[in-house]
């Protein structure tokens, strides 16, 4: 062992740079295209009840607040900060796309997000006393929208979501919580049948809490956390089924795999796909990706597919971000081990990909 | 019927500025505004062949892309809109008192958002970032293939027909001849085919713009451009809505945003249009006050909806330089009574689905079918014709037996 020769030494130094150089390339020059879904930052409750105390917010329902537009123009330079030496300092057209929910919310969340990430530089200058620049959001209107808001009209999908609420395993909760809903329903003024409606009055709660404003009484006798666990039952229902998947969540991995697509085939100059929507987005992705753990997504939550060239192939990598401040997280799929070659992630999302998304929602 | 004779319409083009405002204006209150502009200063869209600018190297921000100077120019328009509209639109942005609608297009999207970022400069309350004196506002949009209102480029069947029989009338013939040098001369310089008055408008524009940006034009371009293009150039704006039908089915669903914009007071104060020239000439032409032009950037129509006292009037401006100018109805006077614009609107407007059914394919002033209805109606015409000839032959059949018989008969009766 002690006979080690220097010579080896030398050439296991020079196996060790070739591969650390080799790691750094992976990390930088490999990368050839960032999409980033995410859901918007901190807004006012979208819904109240009739005994809500609290029924006055600045601007409005379901607003982005100031707060909010911080958080996402936090997430834009964390995010320039992670694609620094990828994403050009300078925002060029084809180099960006930006597709958002028909919600205010998100365009405007989309919006201060790109003021983070593309802050003009030098000569993109064009009002020295306001730096920023405008870069444009696309988005549907709702009722025309399968890829993010997933409102688009769909019979299939509709009966699937009226069955999902009437399984075994939700009549089960229902049965379990029938108390909590009377009481519920007493408390607020409102009718509380299902976990639908303990998902909005805990999301109305979750916000009033944040924003320091005092709980009723009622709220006392009530777990909070036990209402979330119920919201995030009722996150994971828009996914329940396959068939659920393939009609929303595969309908927007359809999107981010035709973007990859036109880049593989080197018809496309985009660096950057951003998709700008909702906690249910976001849920309904991750579960069409395997991903199934209940949560409930932050504000400015974000997933993260990165498009690698690797030996002549290509790598998909997928991060999460728990939250706008938050590093990246590298996801391991469950039926696509890393490294995750391109045709695999394709292949092992087939039964969640829609082949003709209009025909699948009318077919009976 | 909405038939409003181009030559007969009196334009009262009036600066605003030269008019003082009479003491009753004063207590007349903003109830609406409706604004649609058109994008700030933009590169070509496309250059043409043998286009000496032709190097992207010309055009760092990208082919038909917002320039700084069109940045600026919008920007510049939301400060002057935000002066204009200061007592009626509140400092602090609100969803409930604007909407922003623009096209699909990267330039309209941009504009947009300069635009606000000049009416809307965040006060103490929204300043969300003390270094950033900017907030951001939603601007709304629809896929243009999706959007008969201001894209106004969903597909329409029959405004594709009415379209094409236009340039088969004697005018357009006529145009036609009489531009065929010019044509062949921009063909054989530019390396473009150009053999029409939109082929024209498109390179007189591409001209326009390297012009506009300190480019010496080729010597070629000297015998034709600006004059005798420009002429054509215009006409080329008014092309759209160029008779009442095709006017109809063309901004049909805008003029209906409009209409119900005026008509719901619970809806925003300000519903703002971010749009191209041709959605400025459309909306002036289809009026019938429209003075053919190229509209340039950022011109503006303002809609204004006031009260005074019980009364409801309408005032239409346009802005093409610094000071907008009043715009008159040829059926109605500057301050229009709102019923009487509502009446003038009633005649240019469509809902969504009378526009979808006024838009399907004719056929000799017939509604033509889809393949199922095609195959039914071939169907029932086939049965009619077999009952129709059976009909026939067993009337002439009974016919000859009654002659059979009668012939039969007769001897009979002769016998």
């Amino acid at each position: 062992m002690c006979t080690v020769s220097v010579n080896s030494m030398k050439i296991w130094n020079f196996f060790l740079i070739l591969l650390l150089s080799q790691l750094c390339r992976e990390t930088a020059g490999s990368l050839k295209l960032v999409q980033v879904l995410f859901r918007h930052g901190d807004r006012t409750p979208t819904e109240t009840y009739p005994n809500d105390p609290h029924q006055s917010w600045k601007g409005g329902w379901g607003i982005l607040t100031n707060k909010g537009k911080s958080q996402m123009y936090y997430l834009g330079k964390l995010l320039r900060e992670r694609y620094r030496t990828f994403l050009p300092e300078h925002y060029i057209a084809e180099n960006v796309y930006v597709r958002s929910s028909y919600a205010d919310r998100c365009i405007m969340s989309a919006q201060t997000f790109l003021a983070g990430l593309f802050p003009p530089k030098d000569d993109q200058i064009w009002n020295p006393n306001l730096l920023w620049q405008p870069i444009p959001v696309k988005s549907v209107p709702r009722h025309l929208d399968n890829v993010i808001a997933m409102k688009k009209q769909c019979l299939v999908y509709d009966d699937a979501l009226k069955n999902a609420y009437q399984s075994p395993k939700i009549k089960q909760i229902n049965e379990a919580n029938a108390d909590l809903y009377e009481y519920l329903t007493l408390a607020t003024g409102n009718p509380v049948k299902d976990i639908n409606a303990v998902e909005y009055l805990y999301n109305t709660l979750e916000i009033e809490l944040q924003n320091n404003l005092t709980l009723p009484q009622w709220t006392k006798n009530i777990s909070l956390n036990h209402l979330r666990k119920i919201a995030e039952m009722n996150f994971a229902i828009f996914s329940d089924t396959t068939l659920m998947k393939r009609l929303t969540g595969g309908s927007f991995l359809t999107e981010v795999i035709t973007q990859m697509k036109t880049k593989i085939d080197r018809t496309s100059a985009l660096n950057i796909a951003l998709f700008s929507g909702h906690d249910v987005t976001l849920i309904t992705v991750l579960r069409t990706l395997g991903f199934e753990k209940l949560f409930k997504p932050d504000y400015g939550a974000y997933l993260v597919f990165e498009l690698h060239e690797a030996n002549g192939d290509y790598e998909i990598k997928i991060f999460f971000g728990e939250n706008y401040e938050t590093v990246p997280q590298q996801m391991e799929l469950e039926f696509c081990k890393s490294p995750c070659i391109f045709n695999n992630f394709v292949k092992g999302l087939h039964a969640v990909l829609p082949d003709d998304w209009e025909a699948e929602c009318s077919r009976y | 019927m909405f038939v409003v004779p181009r030559s007969v319409i009196l334009l009262l083009l009036v600066s605003e500025g030269l008019i003082n405002h009479s003491s009753c204006e004063v207590e007349d209150t903003l109830l609406s505004v409706i604004v649609i502009y058109r994008h700030g200063d933009r590169a070509p869209i496309r250059p043409y062949q043998t286009d000496p600018y032709k190097d992207p190297s010309n055009w760092p921000m990208g082919w038909g892309q917002l320039t700084k100077i069109g940045k600026r120019q919008q920007y510049d328009l939301g400060r002057w809109l935000r002066e204009r509209y200061k007592n009626f639109l509140p400092e602090e942005f609100s969803p409930r008192d604007i909407y922003v609608r623009s096209t699909d297009v990267d330039r309209t999207l941009m504009s947009a958002q300069c635009n606000l970022a000049g009416l809307f400069p965040p006060d103490a309350n929204q300043t969300w970032n003390s270094n950033l004196a900017w907030q951001p506002v939603p601007v709304h949009t629809v896929p243009e293939q999706l959007d008969p209102v201001l894209s106004m480029k969903k597909p329409c069947e029959r405004y594709r027909q009415l379209y094409q029989a236009l340039f088969t009338t004697r005018e357009f013939v006529d145009i036609q001849r009489e531009n065929r040098e010019l044509y062949e001369y921009l063909t054989q310089n530019t390396g473009n085919e150009i053999y029409n008055l939109e082929t024209l408008e498109q390179l007189y524009n591409t001209l326009f713009i390297e012009e506009l940006h300190n480019h010496t034009l080729p010597e070629w371009t000297k015998s034709v451009y600006p004059h005798k293009m420009a002429r054509w150039a215009d006409m080329s704006f008014a092309l759209y809505t160029y008779n009442p039908k095709l006017a109809l089915l063309r901004t049909g669903p805008l003029m209906d945003v409009i209409y119900k914009a005026f008509d719901n007071a619970s809806l925003p104060k300000m519903h703002m249009f971010s749009a191209h020239d041709t959605t400025i000439a459309d909306i002036l032409n289809t009026l019938g006050i429209f003075d053919r032009h190229s509209p340039p950037y950022a011109s503006t129509i303002l809609f204004e909806l006031r009260a005074r006292g019980v009364n409801r009037l309408v005032n239409i401006l346009y802005k093409n330089s610094t000071t907008p100018q009043r715009m008159i109805l040829k059926d109605c006077q500057f301050d229009c009574p709102l019923d009487t614009f509502n009446e003038i609107l009633d005649r240019i407007r469509l809902s969504d689905g009378e526009w979808e059914s006024a838009c399907e394919a004719r056929f000799l002033g017939m509604v033509q079918f889809g393949t199922l209805q095609t195959g039914v109606f071939l169907g029932c015409m086939g049965l009619l014709f077999v009952l129709l000839c059976s009909f026939i032959i067993s009337i002439v059949w009974s016919r000859r037996r009654r002659e059979t018989v009668n012939y039969l008969r007769i001897p009979n009766q002769e016998e």
